[in-house]
């Protein structure tokens, strides 16, 4: 009898081990499958995409959108007349009948992509042919409301390696974290009919969508200075030409322009080079435009004031092995600075930086951020470094007064410009006013202020002169009567190969207004025109024709008394 | 006595709380139909707005303005100059 009861005890034990074994496997190897398994019968996964941020100029205008599109694809084992269908879609989206034959031929393909990118209206003519074998994949796309204006600023929306939506260039590329958003996943849990269960129905999926930036960036101004520019650009036959407005109060950029540009629409049909903003990458030599800066210098260190008398003036000055020439070979004896900036002399230039020297040119030069990034708010922002001390000889000193031999990009000398437009103060340069977020907030960004190169006195006797100079000096033709502007022309060479070529030159103006209370500084840079090589007599036109219209926009009347005090 | 008691207070409480199974079973099915017949909704406002607001950019941007202006008869300010009105300027109020 006992074996029997043995013989229980191990069936009871080897069957209890097996059903023991089987559970195990189940619940503890083969759980996350298993479990998978059966979520899958009632439980559907979803991705959230956010929506990308909205990118509005200071009037909460979106320059740059989002508006639904349709990719419309098709399943060709049910196309039943392939000849006739591609002909039809070929009519309706305006694209080759036979890029669409070819795809409805894959007939061992279920999906095939025929057109990306079409609109509602388009849908809906597709939609009414009521073809079996055609269908609609809705995705969201960046819609461009004016147009490509400020492409270059704005930058594009591209893939990255995984196919997700990334921000290059521009304020897309700089922002593309703030704008992008966050994906969010969640399940839905549907019951025994397919209907979804309430108690399950979402989750906290954490999608969010992308923050709004807010521009500093008035779109009157930007249409008025990419409209006048590409006007500018054709008219003086240059190769390419750019311009910004900026507030020197705040350093908010009002307007940025440079052509030629890119669609941000069909950016893969242009080259990389025209996605590049060449006002925070391109370096060229600024010419006299560079000029105020190195005599505010001067002044606030005590060496010079206005109506000192340059005495190497009457003749080409001469430094190592070369000789300093002024632009058009008249020399003033005796003349003071005020005449030097109004006859933009190279001669005077040099007596003031010789003056200067190294130390102190090299010090201002940094005060006034030459030599390093603004830290502007837009991705790919460069700036050469000052040279060593060790590497600067006795003639680069020279030229350097004149804005020759030295490399920066347009918007190092607009935000140095600024600085004497704002009693001495140098403010950062931004773009982004603020940042709104989906849930309401609002986060300022505010104006920072970055240095004192000069004091608010030598700001005031440069401004004074920087008058007299628009009124008195080469562009004084194009001048706004009625209105107290300080400018500066710029005829600056282009180095080729180690010598400079007479023939192309970089044409630029730049000022601001009105004097006493400056509401903008613009910046204008024409790369090689060819109706004339000067400044004063391309760029500064464009200058004043904005000028007129921005202020004509700030209500700022003219006044009768438009000449400096010095003339007064 | 007392079994019978306990008993029919089981078959009661199964009752009560079947019936409550029943009643919130069908209050979820029917709110999770209406919450997605309202997301369905909510989706094709969604929709509507953005192709709303889509037409609305397109006819309030500048280029449009301009286009428009221009078809109107509007041109191109060309003077750099300007007519300054001081207060004490007559105008004749009738021809």
């Amino acid at each position: 009898m006992r074996w029997r009861y043995l013989a229980i005890f191990i069936f009871f034990v080897v069957l209890f081990f097996g059903i023991w074994s089987k559970l195990f496997y189940w619940q503890i190897i083969d759980a996350s499958e298993l479990s998978s398994m059966g979520e899958s019968q009632y439980a559907e996964y979803l991705e959230i995409p956010p929506i990308r941020g909205d990118i509005k100029t200071s009037d909460n205008f979106p320059i740059v959108t989002n508006r639904i599109s349709y990719l419309v694809y098709a399943n060709p084992q049910k196309t039943k007349d392939i000849t006739l269908e591609s002909n039809t879609l070929s009519q309706l989206l305006h694209v080759d009948s036979a890029s669409i034959s070819a795809q409805l031929s894959l007939k061992d393909k279920v999906w095939v992509p025929l057109v990306t990118s079409i609109d509602e209206a388009a849908k809906e003519k597709v939609d009414a042919l009521n073809l079996p074998d055609i269908g609609f994949q809705e995705t969201p796309i960046r819609f461009y409301p004016e147009a490509s204006m400020a492409a270059q600023l704005i930058g594009f929306v591209g893939k990255d390696a995984l196919g997700n939506q990334k921000g290059y260039f521009g304020l897309e590329g700089y922002y593309d974290r703030q704008l992008r958003g966050r994906v969010g996943k969640t399940t839905v849990v549907h019951d025994a009919f397919g209907k979804p269960v309430l108690a399950k129905l979402t989750s906290n999926s954490g999608q969010q969508d992308g923050r709004t930036l807010v521009l500093h960036i008035d779109r009157v101004i930007q249409y008025d200075l990419e409209k006048k520019l590409q006007e500018g650009i054709t008219q003086y036959g240059a190769d390419s030409g750019m311009a910004a407005v900026m507030d020197p109060k705040t350093g908010a950029l009002l307007g940025m322009a440079a052509f030629p540009s890119f669609d941000p629409r069909n950016f893969w049909d242009f080259q990389t080079k025209d996605y590049i903003n060449p006002l925070i990458t391109d370096t060229y030599e600024p010419g006299s435009t560079f000029k105020p800066l190195v005599m505010s210098a001067a002044m606030d260190a005590g060496l010079v004031t206005p109506t000192s008398t340059c005495p190497i003036c009457d003749k080409p000055v001469t430094v190592g092995d070369y000789q300093i020439h002024t632009w058009d070979n008249k020399y003033f004896p005796n003349t003071n600075m005020i005449d030097i900036m109004i006859h933009s002399d190279n001669t005077g230039m040099t007596y003031i930086a010789q003056k200067l020297g190294l130390d102190r040119m090299m010090s201002y030069l940094t005060k006034f951020g030459i030599g390093q990034t603004t830290n502007i708010d837009l991705q790919g922002e460069f700036a050469p470094p000052l040279k060593p001390r060790s590497q600067w000889y006795p003639i680069d000193l020279a030229t350097t007064g004149f804005g020759q031999g030295i490399s920066i990009t347009p918007i190092e000398l607009l935000d140095a410009f600024s600085a004497i437009a704002n009693g001495g103060v140098r403010m950062e340069p931004h773009i982004v006013a603020e940042i709104d977020t989906p849930d309401g907030q609002t986060i300022p960004l505010p104006a920072k202020q970055v240095d004192q190169p000069i004091s608010a006195t030598t700001a005031k006797l440069m401004t004074e002169i920087l008058v007299d100079t628009t009124n008195k000096g080469e562009a004084s033709f194009a001048r706004l009567k009625g209105y107290r502007i300080a400018g500066k022309t710029g005829t600056a060479s282009i180095p080729v190969n180690g010598h400079y070529d007479a023939s192309k030159t970089i044409a630029s103006f730049i000022g601001f207004a009105p004097a006493d209370n400056p509401k903008f500084v613009m910046l204008v840079i024409l790369n090689k025109p060819t109706t004339s090589i000067y400044g004063a007599e391309t760029a500064a036109p464009i200058w004043f024709a904005v000028a007129h219209d921005i202020l004509n926009y700030y209500n700022i009347s003219p006044t009768e008394n438009d000449s400096s005090t010095f003339a007064q | 006595m007392r079994h019978a008691f306990i008993l029919g207070l089981f078959v009661i409480t199964a009752i009560v709380l079947s019936v409550v199974q029943i009643v919130f079973g069908t209050l979820y099915t029917t709110a999770g139909l209406e919450l997605s017949q309202v997301q369905t909704q909510k989706q094709a406002l969604d929709k509507e707005n953005m192709l709303l607001s889509e037409k609305l950019y397109t006819l309030s941007s500048l280029t449009n303005i301009e286009a428009s202006a221009k078809q109107l008869g509007f041109e191109d300010e060309t003077s750099k100059s300007m007519l300054v009105v001081t207060q004490n300027s007559a105008f004749a109020l009738k021809p």
